[in-house]
């Protein structure tokens, strides 16, 4: 560097500070309308960049708020998967309830029209090894049940109490091999007794080959075996079959009752009396 | 039969006992109730009762699984129908040929065991339903009962093998 340069460098620097800041200072009194050439090569050189970075920037921060937002999502996805689980066995529980509640209130509504002391029963269990047609409901002797009451539903007859305890009874179902109910045909009055065949049937014996018994027919009790209230609904004929060199034709009968997923019932208390029937005389039921 | 006995150098273990006697069986007996008896096909509905008596006879002495035989026997016949005794009988009748068997056969093997809970499984079978049903028609239900026997084969070990680990006792 000559020496006439370094001993005025000073001043030059000074000078230059003081241009670029009077330069500066003179962008604040004046407002052109575009800008000045420098300021114009600095903007355009560096804008492209700096959109760039803005929209790279601007992606970053998308996966990043992208990532967080699934993140949340993820944990909200979470929570309403676990609030859905809770709602629908909630939902379920409802459900249970609310069937619940129909079967009972019809059963209210039939025990109403009952007219007999009668003492509501859940089922506790069915058979254990499900070859007997038994089940064990809730109540028992402390509840005022005693052997050979009726238990029906509202669809028509369950059985009768076998034995009790003093919470519990075993009833025997109306399918059992050693059920007997004295029954008639509601349509034309055919007696016979009501026996059961196998868990889905029944058959109703001594009904004599010349007896007129169709298939549908409605069976009832007859009110005359000491146990059940005459006119309760039974079964519905299935099969009819007559043997010419035998005495009694074999009459198989669906009982109305689906036994295997009755849940409650009830135990009619009252001794039974010949009434008038329960169900109303009509055409026979085609099932 | 006394394998117990022997392993624990004539210390019974009263507390595993009483876990596979009243415990486990009541389980076993729970699922039985609620679960197996409830299916609408009979050929499912099996006794899961036999494989742990049949388990239980191998293991204890005769007078425990006599003992055991009479409770659950009764237990499940209380729950059963109106033919008390039935399962009494069959329980004792699955105590008396696990023993008669164990003079013949190597017992220790889980093979024969479950031969024997089929055999009484079908045994029983024939009696509860001659009893519930009358014996005119147990030719109809003598598939029904096969089937349980040939299920029963299949699904003894899953019940059995947990009494043994609850006993301490390893398969042969």
């Amino acid at each position: 560097m000559p020496d006439w340069l370094r001993k005025l460098r000073v001043v030059l620097f000074a000078l230059l500070i003081g241009g670029v800041f009077f330069y500066v200072l003179s962008l604040s009194f004046k407002v052109p309308e575009r800008m000045d050439p420098l300021q114009r090569g600095v903007v355009e050189t560096l804008g492209p960049l700096l959109r760039l970075t803005q929209a790279v920037g601007n992606t970053v921060d998308g996966w990043l708020k992208h990532y967080v937002f699934l993140r949340q999502v993820q944990r909200q996805n979470e929570m309403l998967r676990k609030e859905l689980a809770r709602l629908e066995s909630e939902l379920v529980r409802y459900r249970e309830a609310f069937l619940e509640n129909q079967r009972l209130r019809r059963l209210l509504d039939f025990r109403e029209g009952l007219s007999l002391q009668t003492v509501p029963a859940r089922i506790v269990v069915h058979d254990a090894t499900g070859w007997f047609q038994t089940v064990m409901i809730d109540k028992g002797f402390n509840d005022g049940i005693r052997a050979d009451m009726p238990v029906v539903n509202e669809e028509g007859v369950v059985g009768h109490v076998l034995q009790v305890s003093d919470n519990y009874s075993r009833v025997l179902l109306v399918t059992d091999r050693e059920s007997a109910v004295d029954a008639l045909i509601q349509r034309n009055r055919v007696r016979g007794i009501l026996s059961g065949r196998d868990e889905e049937s029944c058959v109703l014996r001594y009904v004599r080959a010349n007896q007129d018994v169709r298939t549908g027919d409605l069976v009832v009790t007859s009110g005359k075996d000491g146990i059940f209230p005459g006119g309760l609904r039974l079964g519905v004929v299935q099969q009819v079959s007559k043997d010419p060199a035998a005495l009694f034709q074999q009459v198989v009968v669906v009982p109305v009752v689906n036994l295997t997923s009755v849940e409650e019932v009830l135990v009619i208390t009252s001794s039974p009396h010949p009434k008038a029937p329960l169900v109303p005389p009509g055409p026979h039921v085609e099932k | 039969m006394a394998l117990m006995i022997s392993k624990e150098k004539g210390q019974v273990p009263w507390v595993s006992l009483a876990a596979v006697g009243v415990g486990y069986t009541l389980i076993v007996f729970l699922v039985q109730v609620k679960v197996i008896a409830p299916l609408d096909s009979p050929h499912f509905r099996l006794n899961l009762m036999v494989p742990v008596c049949v388990e239980i006879a191998s293991l204890v002495p005769t007078s425990g699984a006599l003992a055991w035989a009479f409770l659950w026997g009764y237990v499940v016949d209380a729950f059963s129908g109106r033919f008390w005794g039935g399962h009494v009988g069959s329980y004792l009748f699955a105590v008396g040929l696990q023993g008669f068997a164990a003079r013949h056969l190597d017992m220790g093997r889980l093979q024969y065991r479950v031969l024997v809970v089929g055999v009484c499984v079908v045994a029983q079978g024939l009696l509860l339903a001659g009893a519930a049903l009358g014996a005119g028609r147990l030719a109809s239900t003598f598939m029904t009962i096969l089937a349980q026997g040939g299920l029963s084969l299949l699904v003894a070990p899953l019940v059995m093998v947990p009494v043994r680990a609850i006993l301490g006792v390893d398969e042969a």
